[in-house]
């Protein structure tokens, strides 16, 4: 717009969160430090295990929760790095198999699925299927995107019946923390790119357009400051020009309305939170290679999904994962990688010490000299 | 009358000039990308640099990979259940379905036709295996059956795959074309010698449906060693990696870990495999009863 190229931060609120039903938390006498239904803030995977098994009633065709089968305690659970500094140097990272960790994150997936009977899954089950199963009243909680609670409770707010306002029925929270109260919130901010090519006139429309699309009308003003924080450096860009065919039609302004009036406090609490949150120094940033996310993340999914749906011996299953990633996926490095990797860990201890202090004392500094070491 | 040799030359020319768009497509989207494999499979390939000749590496890291037999295994269960289910059913239900009257075979061809128009058909078996809402336990739990977890099971989820492709997938249309041209004087010759169906159909309808069996055969072994989208939608290879097959890990390889390299040279090895297993076939189907 007047010659210069804008983009738009499309994940202000860009955290995988916990979306539950606030009705079922009172019915089974769940209340937050607030005293509102809901999970407490500092809650940890084992409260989240213990929440879903209250929350589960076969009788009623309720589940605690409904998710992808291989997705349930995916490192964010134990904070487990998948792959670590290769200790021999013979190339940059190996599968962490050698984390306690990971066995225990296995035990306590087969465990929620097998013997609690609190998870409604299926290896065909996605993201739309899960989101489905909650809005049908089989789920008391769900992994969900950050931007849409909020979104929902505007756009549907009789979506559970007139007796019950979607923000009073529907909650929000941060995912549970993980060991030393690390935690589990990843914030994602892909900026939005717009076609500099476009007319002045088709630019506004199009960036009027995205404005509703991603935040409703509520998050504009949030969204604008956001534009301007570093949390948009160095991400890639999309091109939404195709948006201009669209409609753009707002329901109703709440731009000048204070948030607090808008949405239930829970919803505030995770917006803050999300925008307090720091992210963890990334292997990239050192000049260290990774391996492809897609294909690393299919592995390490259908590890779990194994692990869930047969009886296999889950060391057993460890160690053949780490076997196929190993020579799969892993099966690269370079002589300047020893001192990269030093310098990555580095980081990551200042970053633990200064954000995470309770998790860099019990666990982080056990783990460096062991499962990180680096060569 | 000979031709004068410029009309012969003029016509010629102009067949290849008509066949030359077909031959050009047929070359670039048909040959090419064969015979560009060839080369990829040598290759480090990179999308955005110049590829390296690698020599065999990319076969040593296929027989060093430790998925391959897994993939190949699911291939191979899936492709002989696959052919004993969809290939020789179809033969007897279209040979029964010839001693109905000429009207009832033609409502039975529409019907048996209607799936196989739908490729939405797949998403559709997808939740029909749905352990809890799907119809299949919805049907078993209305009979008081114990109900099964489908997809989710491993050893249960390649027949899952398996079934839907005896109704999406329609031989039974092309046996029945073939049958519909065997002479009826050969049955009633048949049958003035004192045979009964059974007889009719090793001594008449066999040996003459023999060649379309064999080309069916031919299709059948290739498609069922390369499928892809059924796993690929019902279940993405899982659960672990139980309805992995070749062709996805081949997909995964170039687009999952952007290893293309890797992913030709097993791409060529599947060739080889269903290359020997037609070759074998034709062997076998070589005799003419005819």
């Amino acid at each position: 717009m007047n010659g210069r190229i804008y983009t738009l931060a499309a994940n202000e609120m860009g955290a995988s969160v916990i979306r539950y039903r606030k009705d079922w938390f009172r019915e089974a006498g769940i209340f937050n430090e607030h005293g509102e239904p809901g999970p407490r803030s500092d809650w940890t995977w084992e409260d989240f295990r213990q929440i879903a098994k209250k929350l589960t009633d076969a009788k009623k065709g309720r589940f605690g929760y409904a998710g992808q089968m291989d997705d349930l305690f995916y490192n964010q659970a134990y904070a487990l790095d998948m792959y670590v500094p290769d200790p021999t140097g013979r190339r940059t990272w190996v599968f962490n198999d050698r984390d306690p960790d990971l066995l225990r994150s296995l035990q306590a997936v087969r465990a929620m699925a097998n013997e609690d009977k609190s998870v409604l899954t299926s290896v065909s089950m996605g993201w739309s299927q899960w989101h489905n199963e909650f809005d049908a009243s089989h789920a008391g909680m769900i992994w969900s995107f950050g931007p849409h609670t909020p979104r929902e409770s505007l756009d549907a707010p009789d979506k559970f019946g007139k007796d019950k306002p979607y923000a009073q029925t529907v909650g929000m929270a941060v995912p549970p923390h993980g060991p030393g109260g690390i935690s589990g919130l990843r914030p994602i901010t892909n900026p939005i790119g717009f076609d500099p090519t476009l007319s002045p006139e088709q630019l506004k429309a199009a960036f009027e357009w995205c404005k509703s699309y991603f935040y409703g009308d509520v998050f504009v003003n949030r969204m604008r400051s956001a534009m301007t924080t570093a949390k948009i450096k160095g991400q890639q860009s999309s091109l939404y020009a195709e948006l201009l065919v669209l409609p753009y039609k707002p329901k109703e302004n709440l731009l000048d309305r204070p948030l607090e009036t808008v949405f239930p406090r829970d919803y505030i609490d995770v917006y803050r939170e999300i925008r307090a949150s720091h992210a963890p120094p990334l292997p990239r940033e050192f000049g260290l290679s990774e391996p492809p996310t897609n294909e690393f993340g299919r592995a390490v999914r259908a590890m779990y999904s194994e692990a869930i749906t047969s009886n296999v011996d889950l060391k057993a299953l460890i160690t053949r994962t780490a076997n196929l990633v190993n020579t799969n996926l892993l099966a690269f490095g370079n002589k300047q990688d020893a001192e990269r990797l030093r310098r990555y860990m580095d980081a990551r201890t200042a970053f633990y010490q200064r954000y995470y202090p309770r998790f860099y004392e019990t666990v982080w500094r056990k783990k460096l000299g062991t499962v990180y070491k680096v060569p | 009358m000979a031709l004068p040799r410029f009309t012969l030359r003029y016509r010629h020319l102009s067949a290849w000039l008509f066949t030359l768009p077909g031959l050009l497509a047929q070359f670039f989207f048909g040959w090419f990308p064969v015979l560009f494999a060839f080369v990829v499979g040598f290759q480090r390939y990179y999308f955005v640099k110049d590829a390296e000749f690698v020599g065999a590496q990319n076969f040593r890291e296929v027989a060093a990979d430790p998925l391959i037999l897994t993939a190949f295994q699911n291939t191979l269960y899936y492709a002989l259940l696959s052919i004993g289910l969809t290939f020789a059913i179809p033969i007897f239900i279209s040979i029964l379905l010839m001693e109905m009257p000429r009207q009832t075979i033609r409502w039975m061809m529409v019907l048996w036709f209607i799936p196989v128009a739908s490729t939405a058909g797949i998403a559709i078996w997808k939740y029909m295996y749905n352990p809890r809402l799907g119809l299949l336990n919805g049907m078993l739990a209305g009979l008081n059956l114990p109900t099964l977890k489908w997809l989710d099971d491993p050893q249960l989820a390649m027949f899952c795959l398996v079934l839907p492709g005896l109704i999406l997938f329609g031989p039974g249309l092309i046996y029945i074309a073939a049958l519909q041209s065997i002479p009826e004087e050969l049955y009633e010759a048949a049958e003035l010698e004192g045979a009964g169906f059974f007889r009719k159909m090793r001594v008449v309808t066999l040996p003459r449906l023999r060649p379309v069996i064999a080309m069916m055969l031919i299709f059948s072994v290739i498609g069922s060693m390369q499928v892809f989208e059924l796993p690929f939608i019902m279940t993405g290879g899982g659960p672990g990696y139980a309805t992995t097959t070749v062709v996805m890990h081949v997909y995964n390889l170039a687009f999952g870990a952007y290893n293309l390299g890797k992913a030709t040279a097993l791409a060529i090895v599947l060739f080889v495999v269903i290359m020997t297993l037609i070759l074998i076939q034709r062997r076998f189907f070589r005799e003419n009863l005819d």
